[in-house]
């Protein structure tokens, strides 16, 4: 039942392609590998800098650090997942319109979503708006990846699950993560580089 | 591929960290006395860069992997930092003598102490304090 629906609105979504030339670019623009994830990657770099005083600063870094963990762990996650569950790619064994390379790895969980889904609950979190940008970001490539047929939408879905699951647990851990945030900040203030 | 990908996190970071320490106000890492300057700076090198990196070549083709693309970044950041660091010291050397406070206390820590002087002034007055209490 899940995976007819999940099947069907696949199809919805991939028809899409190569229908409209404007959509077509927007998609193939969006669902490389390098795009998205260095437009968050500058945003994060932003983080670790920006704050007026120091206390504000001192959080956004404690943010960047955390980020950086639930990411971290997202990913090694995924690769568990992947080791114990393969589901094949969309274009084996369905006719698709494909706007990006085939790639081979399991299609669920996707791990672009479940890593940057990680990565933008744990901004949103302690920052709202830069938050609600990364969100933003995590939905428009997860889009361009079911309509460019590399994921069924449910990887995508799955991978953010994951993302937020990987975020809330590092969070709930928080007690014993945060001495490390605090000395590793401590680190980079005394080379003057927090 | 890795050159190209290198290059362009590069270049992006330092744009980026100008725009940051701009809006931070860390005299100390700007390459420019306006932080309106550091804005369009930034703006300029990431749109540039952005446009060179996806119109050089097809970036929909299999490429780096999400790790080697993590490990990449985080070098490009580093040398980005490290360029920062190297070239707003050299441009601001002569920053010191004006805007750093007469007391010693009033210096706060890590970059709070970038906003008076330079990195290397910085680490440079580090030492120093540190002979004085050895």
């Amino acid at each position: 039942m899940i995976t007819h629906a999940d099947t069907r609105l696949f199809e919805w979504m991939n028809s899409l392609a190569g229908k409209n030339w404007l959509l077509d670019k927007f998609v193939m623009w969006s669902v490389n590998d390098y795009f998205i994830p260095i437009l968050m990657t500058l945003l994060m770099v932003t983080l670790w800098f920006s704050g007026r005083s120091l206390p504000q600063r001192e959080r956004n870094q404690r943010v960047f650090i955390r980020a950086l963990t639930c990411m971290g762990i997202a990913n090694g996650f995924v690769k568990i997942s992947n080791d114990i569950f393969f589901r094949p790619r969309p274009f084996v064994g369905h006719d698709v319109r494909m706007l990006f390379y085939p790639p081979t790895d399991s299609s669920f969980p996707s791990n672009g979503a479940a890593v940057t889904f990680a990565l933008a609950t744990a901004v949103f979190i302690s920052n709202r708006k830069l938050g609600s940008v990364l969100y933003f970001l995590c939905l428009v490539w997860g889009f361009a990846r079911v309509t460019a047929g590399v994921h069924y939408p449910f990887d995508i879905l799955g991978g953010w699950a994951f993302g937020a699951f990987t975020t809330l647990f590092v969070y709930y851990l928080l007690i014993y993560v945060e001495p490390w945030v605090t000395l590793l900040i401590r680190a980079f203030r005394r080379a003057y580089l927090a | 591929m890795t050159g190209d990908y290198v290059l362009y996190n590069f270049i992006a970071c330092l744009g980026i960290i100008q725009a940051a320490v701009g809006y931070g106000g860390i005299r100390g890492l700007c390459f420019f006395k306006r932080p309106i300057f550091a804005y369009i700076f930034a703006l300029v090198v990431v749109s540039a860069s952005s446009a060179w990196f996806f119109t050089a070549d097809n970036r929909n083709l299999k490429g780096l992997e999400g790790t080697e693309q993590f490990t990449y970044m985080i070098a490009a950041a580093g040398t980005a930092l490290i360029a920062t660091v190297a070239l707003s010291s050299l441009i601001n050397r002569r920053i010191k003598s004006q805007n750093s406070p007469t007391s010693e206390d009033s210096l706060g820590p890590g970059f709070e102490t970038l906003k008076h002087m330079t990195y290397f002034q910085a680490v440079k007055h580090s030492l120093r304090k540190k002979r004085k209490q050895a």
